[in-house]
């Protein structure tokens, strides 16, 4: 008598007729998407080259082409950049660094996570932004004043969802932990951690892009150097378009480090997508 | 293998009160694998300010070395806390309880513990996962590897080592966490419901399986099921609880040699009455409520 009748692997087979409608038609999705850009750049350049808005104030697509090219020729992209990636990088690594410490240690004692979770509430809703002046006058106008103000965006987010990753862990697998004989920190690294990787990967994700704002920020409210700092002096001087170069900049270097995040959450997950497909 | 089609006899069978482990089990100068004298659980009230619960009331009874015994009984009666109290998950217990010689106690190399549900770590292959069942003890990769491989190969499974959790049946799961309870060569395997969360074809199919692993499995085997074919089936000895608080109500032995084939014994004239008379005495403990 063989098991394999019944027992056919789920996995990866076939997609049904139902599925396959759903699945989108790439070429479709790609002449959507290149035509609404299109489609809104031209507008924009049109009414900028015949005056229908004035070029002084929209800048137009051109115009913005040109001032981006120029920004390499500047120090914005040498010192600025640089200052508000060190900034945006350092902040995110300490508040990542915090952020899952502090989970940590709360998961592991359900007596500091009852006494701590209204304070950690509380102080989540403290709107983060006006605390920048004071982490001026704290930390002075340089970077530090900056980096702060990425650790009080980010931190709490991480450790707020890294908290509810740990403490989703299935019973059963507590239960299989104590029956092999597994210490409880055994337990947490083995049984815990892994299963709260999709989760970690997510949140770093929007941790990231959250340190970007947090340092741009407080670059606008009151720094010497970075794209922040740049892109209020652009909007003073009424350079409308080095504004939009200088946005689009850091729009494509966050998408740079957003991506490279990402990849490395794919590689770690394989089992995930794994584990999602083949649900049905 | 020879499938004989055993003579399935009745041993005597045992009043309730009467001390059940009189009959000695087939050991060889060894102690038994689990030796219960007297066992009661009172579950103290909890939060909530809920009254004490009297769980298990006087178990007394032995498993031998080698030997396949199931509890069977209604369902919330008790009869999984006493596996989790066999297991070291439950302490606080009254009465004598030595298991392999030993107090019970949790995560012990020796004693194999499975549930219904198979408890797969999803981000694992299936050898992974298997290799699981060793970690806890200090053991080279290499050999841990090659054990875990063995174990999947006994139980069907050698050609999916690499397969994660989603890519497998349940029957298939279910069979990665019975690897991984019996890699490590358990000397007593404790398994609660194992089959309960699959569908009646893959069950009966997961049951053929099991029995022919136990052929070559030397260790006691304490099987908590719902399921009286099961326990018949698998078991040299079935034992009833009552009702909670639970004691052992009744015994019923098996005597059919191993190994047996499930599909000629189930039927049998005597299975049949066997299956009747567990029946009634579960109905029994039913209405004396």
């Amino acid at each position: 008598m063989t098991l394999s009748d019944t027992d056919t692997p789920v996995a990866g087979g076939s997609i049904t007729e139902r599925d396959r409608s759903r699945v989108p038609n790439a070429v479709w999705v790609w002449v959507i998407r290149i035509g609404f850009v299109l489609a809104v750049l031209l507008s924009w350049q049109e009414t900028a080259t015949h005056n229908l808005l004035n070029p002084i104030f929209t800048g137009s697509p051109s115009g913005i082409y040109t001032a981006f090219i120029g920004l390499f020729k500047t120090s914005i992209v040498t010192t600025d950049l640089r200052v508000t990636l060190d900034e945006t990088l350092i902040g995110f690594a300490l508040s990542i660094i915090i952020g899952l410490t502090a989970a940590y240690i709360l998961n592991s004692s359900s007596t500091l996570e009852k006494a701590f979770r209204p304070i950690i509430s509380g102080a989540n809703a403290v709107p983060r932004i006006a605390l920048i002046p004071l982490f001026i006058i704290w930390f002075g106008l340089g970077p530090d004043s900056k980096i702060a103000n990425v650790v009080s965006f980010v931190s709490f987010t991480v450790l707020v969802n890294s908290l509810e990753a740990l403490k989703s862990a299935d019973r059963d697998f507590w239960l299989l932990a104590r029956t092999l004989g597994f210490s409880e920190r055994q337990r947490i690294w083995k049984f815990v951690v892994p299963g709260a990787v999709p989760v970690f990967g997510a949140t770093f994700e929007l941790a990231l892009i959250y340190s970007f704002l947090g340092a741009v920020t407080g670059e606008i409210l009151g720094g010497i150097n970075g794209l922040g700092v740049q892109l209020e002096t652009a909007a003073n001087q009424v350079q409308t378009n080095k504004f939009f170069a200088i946005l689009l900049l850091i729009v494509i270097v966050t998408l740079i480090f957003v991506q490279i995040m990402h990849l490395i959450r794919v590689r770690l997950m394989t089992w995930h997508a794994i584990e999602m497909r083949g649900q049905g | 293998m020879s499938m004989q089609s055993g003579v399935l006899r009745q041993g005597p069978e045992k009043p309730a009160g009467q001390p059940v482990s009189s009959q000695a089990p087939p050991s060889r100068g060894q102690p038994a694998a689990i030796r219960a004298d007297h066992v009661s659980l009172v579950m103290t009230a909890g939060a909530g300010g809920d009254p004490p619960k009297e769980i298990l009331r006087d178990i007394t009874l032995s498993v031998g070395r080698g030997e396949v015994v199931s509890l069977i009984g209604p369902s919330g009666c008790g009869k999984t806390t006493f596996l989790n109290t066999v297991a070291g998950l439950e302490e606080g217990y009254e009465g004598s309880l030595e298991v392999l010689g030993d107090r019970p106690s949790a995560g012990r190399a020796e004693v194999g513990y499975a549930m219904s549900r198979d408890a797969l770590l999803p981000w694992r292959t299936a050898s992974r996962n298997v290799e699981l069942g060793l970690e806890a003890r200090k053991m080279a990769k290499k050999e841990r590897r090659e054990l875990a491989r063995d174990a999947l190969e006994r139980v069907g499974l050698g050609d999916h080592l690499d397969s994660y959790r989603a890519q497998l049946s349940q029957g298939m799961r279910q069979r990665v966490a019975l690897a991984r309870t019996l890699v490590g060569n358990p000397s007593l395997l404790l398994l609660d419901e194992p089959f309960a969360a699959l569908d009646a074809q893959t069950r009966v199919l997961m049951q053929e399986h099991l029995a022919r692993v136990l052929t070559e499995y030397r260790g006691a085997v304490l099987l908590v099921t719902h399921d009286i074919p099961e326990a018949i089936v698998m078991s040299d000895r079935v034992l009833v609880f009552s009702q909670r608080p639970a004691h052992v109500s009744k015994e019923f032995t098996v005597d059919v040699p191993r190994p047996r084939s499930i599909v000629k014994m189930r039927s049998s004239s005597a299975f049949a009455s066997l299956q009747d008379r567990i029946w009634s005495e579960l109905a029994q403990g039913e209405e004396g409520r």
